[in-house]
């Protein structure tokens, strides 16, 4: 296989699943006819007997798929019934390179969940297996049908989005590998709550397309060819995990430069007030994730805004290509297209080079990506939601919790979890909000130039490769002793063992505050023989006792701002380690105030209401609040009245 | 021109008998401040201890919001319905002192207002109810014009947002015209209520006249509706401005923004009555309105 334009590049990855493709469109019959080379190299030190392929188009091909049960119907309308708009893959002839035909040793493994009917997993019984770190050359032949779209494949009248589109290839995880203690194939059926997960490689695709169709691609093209009344776009992509294309005839593009990164944004004809938007936050979180993480190694990126009737091929990550999710002039106060550019172009680094596995942890990526989601959409533009009018502003990080706080059940599930195991819910709130906001309380408790020097080392360290969730906690444990030592324990374990490994929730309450003048004692003492009476008082001494409550189960230290009579505050640290417990100070001022976590460090905590206790709180909160009510009421009164 | 004529002695009639815009206003901010003596005391009850609160001073803190909501939700929600319950119940009053109201600027002067309050009360309700019953048709159609017009909202139906929001822009300016003209011919429909003989048809009497007496008065009429709206909208605007620019991070701005949101209230209760003392000088004024029912 060649790959003239990438073959100067330096080599990112091991890359183990390469791919050359030939691809039809036809758009006649929505469907794509390939013929395609594998060059698989073994990673491990097992001898590999079959090969693990996904077809994820026939999670769409009945509705007896594992995906479409796990939807309960969610994604099947009368439509796709009456016009039977299903889809399918099908590998209709596979050889290895010694000429082996290997078609008739083709089986669907359906084993998973006990959904029998699913054909998204297939294996192939290799005549000639693959030796230890040796490679193998595949040659199939495959069709497709393209579903209508529905979740972020399909074609919609001429609109084409091509994700998990071809037979790909599954990982297969040597000993040690994502702490796995024997190599395995992993190589999941689709789910309806998970995404994907492969193996690094090189791609070389030539598609075949109508000549006015408009093509956006992973990677960067490399030639464009007329045949008849036909182009072929060749497209070649180096150290990547995945490869994700679309044709339309109506995309406009506008193309710009970020350092040596060629951006391209691919618009419909009435969206091009949005190309802008796109750019700038494209860029600045390129400029973000350059400082804090690490470079972004690839010469491309291609931002497609779907149109309104490809709206749900919108919000997706695929390497150096993603969709966004535009409208019409959507004005300037409502970030949603900034927030989602911000939220796909961090996958880049979070599940793209630190190709965690998102089927069975989610977490590692979804959660990463908010966070720094909320980081960077909150340095640059401040609010995701902003109108003075309406007195509006929605910061990132606050909406990112309130998805979480505010989830039906907070308590529902662990968010550490495959998928697939979240039967009952949770799985937005928990795998994006409460991973997210755990992270957030990590960098509130170990400090943001700490947490970045995590990032920067798990990235630097598992760049290209397959974490688990316990290789980044690991890093979290060597980066925390570098700085802080035993401060925090032996390692970091805890931490995550407390939050997103388990379903605990985390709120701490200020009880009350109690201040006792010292009094002399009083009574009858050994010494004395006549009963003391006198209620001397020592000097302006006080007793003072603050009672603090931990009402969630989560155990954080946390920090407790004292604030005393003369003004002076002291600062206590509280390990949460009791359900309660109290913090007794004697001081000539007696305590006037408490707050815990004063500088909201623990973004965790369910209700930061409950977490001070003043002698005499400052009303002025309140009284804007009942200024706001008041006015309100009576707007409305008044407008409803004039109904009248 | 008659129009300017009315709105000059509309002025003088609207500032001459001010006592009832100043009642009006009395009773908005007493139940107001029934509905938030109630948020007060449960917001103190649950956090009045805290500092809670202090962080929506710049701003309001969505984090504070949404601890709010999540954790108080439910007396929350109970507060939602009582400001509800107090609407309702404005509203009815309203309803009450509106036929008293008009009375009073077309006949000039204030003798026997609460028995024309008490007198009109069920009719001035009547009309509002088949005002707003017509207002509620008009929407429908509208949304039914609309769904015709265009295939669908979903991506299944429409190529580009674009096509639906043109249509709907293209839609709605016939609508809010026609909106707007439903809510004249209420205001006019009252005036002319309010003088007529008690009848069970009078309130269907009193549409039909405010529909003639809108055809044949309608550059006066229209005149009217423009500077009622243009004035509507400039306080509105004005007053946004002002109030974006406060903010209330002290007891002295909170004051401040208290005073100036109580100026709001009180100009547009004197923009209603006004708009009323207009109308009721035009059709005082008008040589082709028969006021008075003679019959």
């Amino acid at each position: 296989m060649g790959y003239s334009l990438l073959q100067g590049q330096k080599v990112l990855s091991n890359r183990v699943a390469n791919y050359d493709m030939e691809v039809y469109l036809d758009t006649d019959y929505h469907k794509t006819r390939s013929e395609t080379t594998l060059l698989w190299k073994n990673p491990s030190k097992d001898t590999i007997r079959e090969l693990q392929f996904h077809l994820y188009y026939n999670a769409f091909k009945n509705d007896q798929s594992t995906f479409m049960i796990e939807s309960n119907g969610d994604f099947v309308s009368q439509e796709m019934i009456d016009e039977c708009n299903w889809g399918w893959s099908k590998i209709t002839k596979i050889s290895d390179e010694y000429g082996n035909d290997l078609s008739s040793k083709m089986e669907y493994i359906n084993s998973e969940n006990g959904t029998e009917t699913d054909q998204t997993v297939l294996s192939v019984s290799l005549d000639q297996p693959v030796l230890p770190y040796d490679s193998i050359k595949i040659h199939y032949s495959w069709e497709a049908q393209i579903p209508k779209l529905m979740i972020r494949t399909g074609y919609n009248r001429d609109y084409y989005f091509m994700a998990q589109w071809f037979p790909k290839v599954g990982v297969y995880e040597g000993e040690g590998v994502r702490c796995s203690k024997k190599g395995k194939w992993n190589c999941h059926q689709y789910h309806r709550y998970t995404e994907y997960y492969s193996d690094f490689g090189n791609y070389r695709v030539r598609l075949n397309v109508p000549e006015d169709y408009i093509v956006g691609a992973s990677g960067s093209c490399s030639n464009i060819e007329k045949k008849g009344n036909r182009k072929i776009h060749t497209y070649e992509v180096n150290d990547v995990i995945d490869f994700t294309w679309t044709a339309y005839p109506r995309f406009e593009e506008v193309n710009t430069k970020w350092k040596n990164v060629d951006i391209r944004v691919l618009h419909h004809e009435d969206r091009s007030c949005m190309a802008e938007r796109y750019i700038e936050s494209a860029k600045f979180c390129l400029d973000f994730l350059d400082q804090h993480v690490g470079e972004y190694p690839y010469p491309t990126l291609t931002i497609v805004d779907p149109p309104y009737h490809g709206i749900r091929s919108s919000g997706m990550e695929y390497p150096t290509l993603i969709t966004g999710a535009g409208l019409y002039c959507l004005p300037q106060g409502i970030r949603t297209t900034e927030t989602i550019t911000v939220h796909e172009l961090v996958h880049q680094y979070f599940m793209q080079m630190v190709a965690t596995n998102e089927q069975e942890e989610a977490w590692l990526d979804e959660g990463f990506t908010s966070y720094y989601e909320a980081r960077i959409i909150d340095q640059y533009y401040k609010y995701i939601m902003e109108n003075d009018y309406f007195d509006l502003h929605i910061s990132n990080k606050s909406w990112r919790r309130y998805r979480y706080v505010n989830a039906e059940n907070p308590k529902v599930d662990v968010a550490a979890q495959p998928g697939w195991a979240f039967k009952h819910g949770g799985y937005s709130p928990l795998v994006y909000g409460k991973a997210a906001v755990t992270l957030s309380t990590l960098e509130g408790i170990l400090g943001m130039e700490v947490m970045d020097k995590i990032m920067q080392t798990y990235f630097e360290k598992w760049k290209f490769k397959h974490p688990c969730g316990q290789d980044f906690v690991q890093v979290v444990s060597d980066v925390t002793q570098q700085y802080y030592g035993d401060r925090y324990g032996e390692n970091m374990n805890w931490f995550f063992e407390e939050t997103v490994f388990s379903s605990n929730i985390c709120d701490y309450k200020l009880a009350t505050v109690e201040n006792r003048i010292v009094r002399s004692p009083m009574g009858y003492f050994d010494e004395n023989e006549e009963c003391l009476t006198t209620n001397r008082m020592s000097d302006q001494l006080y007793e003072s006792e603050v009672i603090l409550y931990r009402l969630g189960e989560i155990k954080l230290p946390v920090e407790v701002l004292l604030v005393f009579e003369n003004g002076e505050e002291e600062l206590y640290f509280w390990d949460g380690m009791e359900r309660s417990t109290s913090i007794k100070v004697k001081k000539t001022h007696k305590v006037i105030g408490a707050v815990i976590d004063p500088e909201h460090k623990i973004d965790l905590d369910i209700n930061h209401l409950n977490n001070s206790w003043f002698e005499t709180p400052p009303k002025t909160g309140f009284m804007k609040l009942c200024n706001t009510w008041m006015l309100w009421i009576q707007q409305t009164m008044l407008s409803v009245s004039s109904l009248i | 021109m008659n129009c300017w004529k009315a709105c000059k002695e509309g002025f003088l009639l609207f500032m001459k008998h001010k006592k009832l815009w100043f009642q009006y206003y009395i009773i908005n901010i007493v139940i107001a401040f029934l509905g938030t003596f109630t948020v007060f005391t449960f917001m103190n009850s649950q956090f009045g201890n805290t500092s809670a609160l202090q962080g929506i001073l710049a701003i309001y803190d969505f984090e504070i919001v949404t601890d709010i909501l999540t954790n108080y939700g439910s007396g929350i929600s109970v507060l939602f319905h009582q400001s509800f319950l107090w609407t309702i119940i404005f509203v009815f009053i309203t309803a009450f002192l509106i036929g008293g109201i008009i009375k009073v600027y077309v006949e000039d002067h204030i003798a026997d207002y609460w028995n024309h309050c008490a007198s009109y009360f069920r009719k001035i309700l009547g009309l509002a109810l088949i005002f707003f019953l017509l207002q509620l048709g008009l929407l429908f159609l509208f949304l039914m014009l609309f769904n015709w017009l265009i295939p669908g909202i979903s991506p299944d139906d429409i190529v580009s947002e674009v096509t639906a929001l043109n249509q709907f822009k293209y839609l709605s300016i016939p609508y809010l015209m026609l909106v707007i003209l439903i809510s004249t011919i209420h205001d006019y429909s009252k005036i002319f209520l309010v003088n007529m003989k008690a009848s069970p048809a009078s309130i269907f009497k009193s549409i039909r006249k405010s529909i003639k007496f809108c055809c044949s008065e309608f550059v006066h009429v229209c005149i009217l509706i423009w500077i009622n709206l243009a004035l509507l909208i400039g306080f509105i605007v004005l007053y946004k401005i002002i109030e974006t620019g406060f903010i209330q991070d002290s007891f002295s701005m909170i004051l401040l923004a208290f005073m100036l949101g109580q100026l709001s209230i009180m100009l547009r209760i004197a923009l209603k009555f006004w708009n009323l003392a207009n109308i009721s000088r035009l059709c005082t004024l008008s040589k082709s309105s028969s006021l008075h029912d003679h019959t």
